[in-house]
């Protein structure tokens, strides 16, 4: 039993790489980039509605953002340096906009294949998330 | 460059911030639990989403390989 769940994992993630491999190689702008990402947002979205519809009933645990404004300022920050960027045109060589400098590490096709299993490991944190199963409130 | 730095900088101080995070879950929460609590309620899970497909869109079909 645990070498056919095996099999299914070394199956899944082969597929995912060869996907990613498509994914990441396909000219940018193309119908065929935007299908490649549409593909597991779609798959993502509808997976996540469906748990949403389907998973154990109860109340949300209360989990707040107390302490979240440290992450709070580094996203101001991030935004403030973005918005500059772009008001200096977007490619400005002294203040480049996040894509800007991602842009250069998209250059090579492995460095998209490890940036885009990135993303989809991030899609499917959120799917978790989704699909978690609620606490039941107590009586 | 000066930009390139910051961004840089940026990135490094949130890599930081999370570590000092890790050594301390119970006070200060890491990126994985601020975003686990914005991601209970469903629109904040499908805000989520719709950034995590924008930025899939930018970076894998948008994208410009710099000359």
């Amino acid at each position: 039993m645990r070498g056919h769940s095996h099999t299914i994992v070394v199956v899944v993630a082969a597929a995912a790489t060869g996907y990613g491999w498509w994914a990441t190689g396909v000219r940018p702008f193309t119908p065929a980039a935007y299908l490649a990402v549409a593909l597991p947002v779609a798959a993502v979205a509808g997976a996540g509605w469906w748990w949403g519809r389907h998973r154990a009933p109860g109340r949300s645990p209360v989990r707040g953002l107390r302490g979240a404004a440290p992450w709070l300022g580094l996203a101001l920050a991030g935004l403030g340096l973005e918005i500059a960027g772009l008001a200096l045109g977007g490619r400005s060589p002294r203040v480049p906009t996040l894509s800007t400098v991602v842009d250069h590490a998209l250059a090579f096709h492995a460095t998209r294949l490890v940036v885009f299993a990135a993303w989809v490991a991030l899609g499917l944190a959120l799917l978790r998330l989704r699909g978690r199963r609620r606490p039941r409130s107590a009586p | 460059m000066i930009g390139t730095a910051a961004w840089l900088a940026l990135g490094a101080a949130a890599l930081a911030w999370e570590l000092v995070c890790l050594l301390s879950p119970s006070t200060r929460p890491g990126l994985g639990a601020v975003l686990g609590a914005l991601g209970q309620r469903v629109p904040g899970w499908m805000a989520l989403v719709a950034l995590w497909a924008f930025a899939g869109w930018h970076l894998f079909a948008r994208y410009t390989v710099p000359r």
